[in-house]
């Protein structure tokens, strides 16, 4: 949708893939002003084709959220026709976003290069597991497997069991995030026209060039690092505990250390040698848990929450999702959009420019914007099957 | 491939930042060719680490803390390439007009401060802004700069915890979990980077400044908003804590192979692949015993009983190459040491080199993506506390060399700790 004086008012961007990732970032641009306009196939909400966005979710609520802010052209990709569309459109877009994989038989990638052929003056952002080159271009992937790849899979469980995949489509929407910034990177700063810019946006590489400690940790030290469950691997108390009515996340940084002894009305810890510092409670984190968990275990949640903020101790109430929406904080911010529905409430933008938080349109229906798009861009007609 | 014309060349931004969530936004904007200057305090430092470490304590090259460990962190170091430094305290008046001074020669500002800290300093936008009024400015934080939450502490797992990651996470018999990979801080500071790249080019379009309020545990709720309406609808079950299974797929799961910590992650997402991954196991039976991913979930334990008891018995590297010759998603579940040494990260570059003692380099994080080919990378290495004080307040903010060292007689500016000039 256009907004006047957002940055990307004016720019249209073809949204070719179909994935978490590319819909995450198609849905910053649109929120910034950007026309999105999403290339599906016929039939793509009846069956995976249509990608993860609706085929693998029975339910509908990965696109009904990740599709918000674009309009949705439906093209045959396995015609030609549908291919020679699809270059048309990129040869008018600003941005194109495709997430082919070696093996798929959309040809959607090379629809994409003919317009670059033709001199056609855009940003294409192809989005894959393992990037357009090295040996692992064609290995088999999904997120977990790259995940595992990165080195980032092997920080996350606890020491003695196996490691954990990050829950739901995180990762996805991770790289979707940084595809959007490598995009604006493409974009000019002062204004001007769009420049060619061919952005090779690896799911791996995102994520192996994300984790805060571990390549430089093993290059420097020769320290490989592994996973530490809640805890942190120099400083304690740094963890998860049970509490009388659910779970909270206890930080204790070093000058917060005799505030929560008193808290606790353990003024003897603050003397005990075996806690004499972080490094030292680290070591001694097993007997500091007992301590801890006897504790926490006579509060509630939402006790050890209200009044470790207030001693300024960085505590984490352990919300479930549904509990954002008896959130006074994200209700305060205006977070929420409402769905056509006028009930259920949608989660907005993560993020306000000058005070205003951007919004975007709800998710369309399979081939909503086919005809106009048809007219605009002048492509062959695709019947629209309907469901 | 050779460096093409950086995107923010010619951009100056200051970083008012701590821990890894602004370092890693200015770190972004850094590698894409923007002269970041860092404003360090030298009574509170950042992760350089602690001043007189304790024995134990392995944040160095070569495990050696020097002369000056807090220049030779490896966190610092990773977080804090190509930029400068000025390490001048912003609670004096001196520091405060100092930094105005740069705020009217800058063009961004990215701070991850509390959202008190600011306007305590007599800093806040509107303030900035009466020096430099086209400012592009981002305030990251855990919970955003207004709101009843605005003033709570927040770590990354602290955002973990109160966004719903925390309850989303874990073995499915087991509490809720942390990421340990401070994700809300990466997360915030990738899309930091991007808004601030978006709002300059509001700027030239548009006239203007933009002030960017981004709130961590926005970002997580929006990056699992779909989940927000599955609870609505009366399906708690889409947050349910499922370990390394998943709703859709089956086969889905983190297996033990041979030796200590070794793992293997299979993820089958078709029956095609499921009928490949039964081949390999020599166990076509169990292919037509559960032919339909619905068959598979229904007796899922009885389907990972079978792969772990194939996996337990081979070396990682053997069962991944027969599972990925035979099209079934699987991968190493990789430690840092077998990604640094992969023969894919090599062919793609995908970490950058930073200079160490004499001509050596060790490998760091690398630019997120490739761009017509090239990755950004190290530059410059991070600088020493205060290493770029005279030219930044000389060259930049226009101090002369008399006022340059009053600034230091007085405290305001320096290059070394404070604990070590008390």
């Amino acid at each position: 949708m256009l907004s006047q004086g957002m940055p990307y008012a004016g720019l249209t961007v073809i949204n070719a893939s179909r994935g978490v990732a590319g819909a995450t970032a198609a849905q910053l641009l649109a929120g910034l002003g950007a026309r999105v306009i999403r290339v599906e196939e016929p039939g793509a909400d009846q069956s995976p084709s249509r990608g993860v966005l609706a085929g693998w979710d029975s339910n509908g609520d990965l696109f009904e959220h990740f599709g918000r802010g674009s309009e949705s052209g439906v093209l045959d990709l396995s015609s030609e026709s549908g291919v020679a569309g699809l270059t048309r459109l990129a040869e008018r877009a600003d941005i194109v976003i495709d997430d082919e994989r070696p093996g798929d038989e959309r040809g959607t990638r090379g629809a994409i290069r003919k317009a670059r052929a033709r001199s056609a003056e855009f940003t294409h952002a192809s989005i894959t597991p393992f990037g357009l080159s090295g040996p692992w271009i064609d290995v088999p992937s999904s997120s977990m497997i790259v995940f595992a790849a990165s080195g980032l899979m092997n920080f996350v469980g606890e020491p003695d069991r196996e490691p954990l995949r990050l829950p739901s489509w995180l990762v996805d929407s991770h790289v979707g995030l940084a595809a959007f910034t490598a995009i604006t990177s493409t974009i000019r700063i002062d204004g001007g026209s769009m420049t060619s810019c061919d952005l090779d946006i690896a799911a791996m590489d995102v994520l192996a060039n994300c984790n805060p400690h571990a390549i430089s940790q093993t290059s420097y030290t020769g320290i490989v690092g592994r996973r530490q469950g809640s805890r942190f691997v120099d400083g304690y108390p740094w963890t998860v505990l049970e509490c009388k009515d659910g779970d909270i996340g206890i930080i204790v940084p070093q000058t917060g250390w005799d505030v929560f002894c008193l808290w606790m009305e353990r003024p003897d810890l603050i003397e005990d040698p075996r806690f004499a510092d972080r490094f030292r409670r680290r070591q001694h984190a097993d007997e500091l848990d007992v301590i801890l968990t006897a504790w926490t275990q006579t509060l509630t949640r939402d006790e050890l929450y209200r009044e470790g903020q207030d001693r300024h101790l960085p505590f984490g109430a352990v919300f479930t999702v549904a509990d954002s929406l008896d959130s006074p904080q994200l209700a305060a911010r205006d977070f929420f959009d409402t769905a056509p529905n006028g009930r259920t409430r949608l989660a907005g933008l993560p993020f306000a420019f000058n005070e205003a938080r951007p919004h975007v349109a709800a998710a369309p229906s399979l081939g909503e914007h086919t005809e106009t798009v048809t007219k605009e861009f002048s492509l062959d007609r695709v019947e629209v099957s309907t469901p | 491939m050779t460096q093409p014309p950086l995107p923010l060349e010619g951009i100056r931004v200051l970083e008012l930042t701590t821990a890894w969530a602004g370092p890693f936004c200015g770190r972004l904007l850094g590698d894409l060719g923007a002269e970041v200057i860092k404003i360090e305090s030298r009574r509170r430092l950042d992760v350089r680490g602690p001043v007189r470490p304790p024995v134990g304590v392995n944040l160095y090259p070569d495990n050696d803390p020097g002369e000056d460990p807090w220049n030779r962190s490896h966190r610092f170091h990773e977080r804090n390439r190509n930029k400068l430094s000025v390490a001048m305290e912003l609670n004096q008046p001196q520091g405060r007009d100092a930094f105005l001074r740069l705020v009217g020669a800058s063009d961004v500002i990215v701070e991850n401060f509390s959202p008190r800290v600011l306007p305590q300093f007599g800093l806040g936008y509107g303030s900035l802004t009466a020096v430099k009024p086209d400012l592009v400015m981002v305030s990251l934080s855990g919970f955003g700069q207004t709101g009843p939450e605005r003033d709570n502490v927040a770590f990354g797992p602290t955002v973990e915890q109160v966004s719903g990651l925390a309850s989303l996470l874990g073995y499915a018999d087991g509490p809720p979990s942390a990421t340990g990979l401070f994700l809300p801080d990466v997360l915030g500071g990738t899309l930091a980077a991007g808004l601030v790249m978006s709002a300059l080019r509001s700027r030239a379009l548009n006239g203007g400044g933009t002030y960017i309020d981004l709130a961590e545990i926005e970002v997580i709720r929006w990056m699992t908003g779909h989940l927000l309406l599955g609870a609505q609808a009366g399906r708690p079950e889409v947050s349910a804590r499922l370990g390394n299974r998943h709703p859709e797929f089956a086969p889905h799961g983190v297996f033990p192979c041979v030796g200590e910590d070794r793992w293997i992650a299979i993820a089958v997402e078709t029956d095609e692949q499921w009928v490949a991954l039964a081949g390999v196991l020599g166990r076509h039976d169990l292919a037509e015993s559960y032919p339909r991913r619905e068959d598979r979930a229904d007796a899922v334990d009885a389907v990972e009983a079978e792969i772990f008891s194939w996996t337990s018995d081979l070396e990682q590297d053997e069962a991944v190459a027969r599972l990925r010759s035979a099209g079934v998603p699987t991968s190493a579940v990789a430690t840092a040491d077998q990604v640094l040494a992969s023969e894919h990260v090599a062919a793609r570059d995908v970490f950058t080199r930073y200079p160490g003692e004499g001509s050596s380099t060790r490998a760091m994080s690398g630019g997120l993506w490739m761009m017509d080919g090239w990755r950004p990378g190290v530059r410059a290495p991070a600088p020493n506390l205060g290493e770029h004080n005279d030219y930044v307040l000389g060259t930049i903010a226009g101090f002369t060399e008399d006022e340059i060292v009053a600034l230091r007689q007085a405290g305001v500016v320096g290059e070394l700790p404070s604990e070590l000039e008390a």
